[in-house]
């Protein structure tokens, strides 16, 4: 970083070598869409390359990339919404069905099997109900989750000390195991009778199902 | 509702191993694109370069002044060579009071010129130089009874 701060082109490159994966996985947890999470890591890195000077504290490099990789993601998801609306009214209702945000659908995994087929829709699932999480919440369990990340360093994405870092895990874990305390009795199997994950999500403060 | 519900942590490390077998783009190619956008878009920070008539101009005027500059310190005077009256002389004899008076002067002779006195009149120039008249509080009415004279 200090080197790309000191006008070295080929530590910017390195850099985003090193990051395009956690990027491109983190906008794809909201896009969904893996060229629509390419542009958005695109975005990311060329604010990077732009706005190299203005990092005080290369250590909080990684919680710039989280939060602005969740901006930058969030507009995108804004604009298609948006675009929808305005000239695809008939896509509306095929939104509801699998929402960016809720990780990859089933199908796109590529293990075979029943018990392959079932962790897909285990996982499918569990991104369902992570993506009705508050925001916060959703990026500090992927973080420390998904990307092995210290508190520290979410702590430093999320402009937290780390006992609000805490304080958030502990809800967003409360909350989803509320939300798939159903499909936890049938082993992710979808019961006739449990709750989808996929119904209003709460708002902020408001006790969990 | 339990944060620490065992049954919880299999569904994250399975959503997250799926997750990270899922394809990433190819850096070298993501690398190429990123090249192609950052030359094509200047930064945004950056000042726009000057064209070469402004660059020039900018040169012109900076040599005019540097010869202004050392024309003036060759003449050895104290004054400017762009003020538009020269300021006032003061004696080194005057104390502290005095100075301050003739500090006001040039703004008696303008006073005097807006009520009609000319410049050139002696009466008046008499008037602004002479230290005790200034000093005095007759100077008012002396100054009135001037315009008065010169309509």
């Amino acid at each position: 970083m200090l080197r790309f701060q000191s006008g070295d082109v080929t530590a910017y490159e390195t850099l985003v070598t090193r990051h395009l994966e956690f990027v491109h996985r983190h906008a794809r947890r909201y896009v969904g869409d893996f060229s629509e999470a390419e542009d958005v890591a695109q975005d990311v890195f060329l604010r990077l390359y732009r706005s190299a000077a203005r990092f005080q504290e290369p250590v909080h490099f990684r919680g710039w990339l989280a939060t602005m990789t969740t901006r930058i993601a969030l507009n995108s998801l804004r604009t298609r919404k948006r675009k929808r609306w305005r000239h695809a009214p008939e896509d509306r209702a095929s939104t509801t069905e699998w929402k960016p945000g809720a990780g990859p659908q089933p199908s796109d995994s590529p293990i075979t099997g029943d018990e392959a087929a079932l962790a897909s829709e285990r996982a499918a699932l569990l991104h369902a109900a992570i993506a009705r999480l508050p925001e916060r919440q959703r990026t500090a369990i992927w973080l420390q989750r998904f990307e092995s990340w210290s508190l520290e360093d979410i702590g430093a994405a999320l402009d937290l000390g780390i006992p609000a870092v805490k304080s958030l895990l502990h809800r967003a874990r409360a909350a989803l195991a509320g939300f798939l305390e159903p499909y936890f009795e049938t082993d992710g199997r979808v019961a006739s009778t449990a709750v989808s994950p996929h119904s209003t999500p709460p708002e902020e403060g408001t006790p969990r199902p | 509702m339990n944060d620490r519900d065992p049954r919880l942590d299999p569904w994250l490390d399975e959503a997250a191993r799926l997750e990270r077998e899922q394809p990433s783009p190819d850096p070298v190619e993501f690398l190429a694109r990123l090249r192609r956008e950052v030359h094509e878009s200047a930064p945004p920070s950056a000042p726009p370069r000057p064209s070469f008539a402004t660059a020039l101009a900018a040169s012109v005027l900076l040599l005019v002044t540097i010869g202004f500059a050392i024309a003036w310190s060759r003449t050895g005077s104290t004054e400017p060579p762009f003020a538009a009256a020269p300021p006032p002389e003061i004696p080194d004899d005057l104390d502290p009071e005095e100075v301050s008076l003739l500090a006001d002067l040039d703004a008696w002779v303008r006073l005097a010129e807006a009520g009609g006195v000319p410049p050139e009149d002696a009466t008046a120039l008499e008037v602004c130089d002479d230290l005790e008249v200034l000093q005095s509080t007759d100077f008012d009415a002396f100054l009135a009874s001037l315009m008065e004279e010169n309509g």
